[in-house]
């Protein structure tokens, strides 16, 4: 979490997180969050899933800055197919 | 003989056995709840809570000793570890006390302390009573697994449960079982002061996320201090001058490393072998596990199955929502699902890994086109 700063801020920026995707359906599969908050940030996206509602949604949402939670929609901005 | 009768039976005080046994009572149910041991099961006991409370305490010890990244410097972190334990199982005495108080006043239910076993399809022997309802709820939870690993007999090792009750902390932990539960107790440990060597027979730890997240945890705790071999085939347990050794023919490495206590976290059983199920008629997996269907309900009618012990969830929030779906199906018309849970869990290493739904390589296994996106 070298770019996430709210890590860089708090001094940890160890971690990493990642999103998967449905390509068609766009509906979120699963996701990881390693990095401070990380147990708290997920639960964006567990709330996303149990809703039910394609990923752009949750990527045209407004975070609050400067907060872990905030890279969800920037990371969702840049999922790309599956190499 | 006597024979007393209700409405419904709950066996097992874990997380899923209070509520449920107060919605049923408030329904208007008699409900009677049994205990062998404490309420509160795994979880407020020997599980998340005395163990997220002791990751504060390693949490605070290590942010001490990064004082000096932050402008300042708090002198030589000394660990009291006697202090880290009571604060622990004061965590966990005080959540047990309310739990129990709230089932002893708990109007309708009649709260039991005894070990409980199934007489047939609609009775329970607790004690010297025999019980008889309707319907009974099994809620009896599981514990850690004891491997069958060469001199596993042999010498002293620890479990969750046993760790926890220390009163010393170990000098060098050794920890067999490089997954959830075996990261956290190496982090934790290794902050208040021990020396930790974590011994896993996979590739990898946590061999079930993606491999850059096991390299990414690795490596956090790597940097801590913490040796990892993982690789370590022919795992075997040995007596050693210093306490214990462990054997093993890792890719690298030398082949065996000691410790003063070993730690074995490698998986859990359910709590099913001595609850005579055989005379109710419940199925049973190979694993001891009680299989049951998508409302919880086991192959007998009347006995339904909760928590730990029924194989679909091992977590105190997967436990707590297979109490919301047996109570809104049974006392609000509800018809939901167990499959319509999503999987989310966490690993409570500092810093924590938050998960929800598949990994990456389970996404691919579907054959979907799906995208990916990460961040560093």
């Amino acid at each position: 979490m070298t770019r996430v700063g709210r890590a860089i801020e708090k001094g940890e920026t160890q971690g990493l997180m990642k999103a998967v995707v449905d390509a068609e359906t766009q509906r979120i599969l699963g996701a990881a969050i390693l990095g401070p908050g990380g147990d708290e940030a997920v639960h964006g996206i567990i709330d996303m899933m149990n809703a039910g509602l394609p990923y752009p949604v949750l990527r045209q949402a407004v975070p609050i800055h400067p907060t872990v939670s905030e890279l969800i929609p920037t990371l969702l901005g840049d999922l790309a197919p599956a190499q | 003989m006597s024979e007393s009768r209700y409405d419904a039976i709950v066996i097992g005080g874990g997380q899923a056995g209070p509520p449920l046994a107060g919605r049923l009572a408030a329904a208007g149910m008699k409900v009677a709840l049994a205990e062998r041991h404490l309420v509160g099961g795994t979880c407020v006991n020997t599980g998340c809570m005395p163990t997220k409370t002791m990751v504060a305490s390693a949490y605070a010890a290590h942010l001490a000793r990064r004082g000096p990244d932050f402008g300042f410097t708090a002198g030589e972190v000394r660990v009291d570890y006697a202090r880290v334990k009571a604060r622990a199982d004061a965590v966990s005495a005080t959540n047990r006390d309310s739990i129990a108080a709230w089932l002893e006043g708990m109007a309708n239910c009649t709260f039991l302390h005894g070990h409980a076993r199934l007489e047939g399809p609609d009775r329970v022997r607790i004690g010297g009573e025999l019980l008889t309802a309707p319907r009974i709820f099994l809620n009896v939870g599981g514990r850690a697994a004891l491997p069958e690993l060469p001199g596993v007999h042999d010498v002293p090792s620890l479990n969750n449960s046993t760790l926890l009750a220390l009163t010393e902390r170990p000098a060098h932990l050794l920890v067999v079982g490089g997954s959830y539960v075996g990261l956290e107790f190496a982090q934790i440990y290794r902050r208040l002061g021990a020396r930790v060597t974590v011994v896993e027979r996979n590739p990898r730890l946590i061999g079930r996320e993606d491999e850059e997240i096991s390299e990414a945890v690795r490596g956090i705790l790597e940097a801590e201090g913490i040796t990892i071999r993982t690789h370590a085939e022919c795992i075997r347990l040995m007596n050693h001058h210093e306490g214990v050794a462990i054997g093993l023919d890792c890719a690298d490495g030398p082949p065996e490393v000691s410790g003063s206590h070993v730690l074995l976290a490698v998986g859990r059983r359910p709590n099913t072998d001595d609850l005579g199920l055989e005379a109710a008629g419940v199925a049973t997996d190979k694993r001891g596990y009680i299989p049951v269907d998508n409302a919880l309900a086991t192959n007998v009618p009347g006995i339904w199955a909760l928590g730990e012990c029924n194989g679909r969830g091992a977590f105190t929030h997967t436990a707590y929502n297979d109490f919301e779906i047996v109570a809104a199906n049974l006392l609000d018309g509800e018809r939901r699902k167990v499959s319509d849970r999503i999987h989310a869990y966490a690993l409570f290493v500092d810093p924590p890994l938050g998960r929800v739904g598949m990994t990456e390589a389970e996404a691919r296994a579907t054959g979907r086109p799906i995208l990916v996106s990460r961040r560093r």
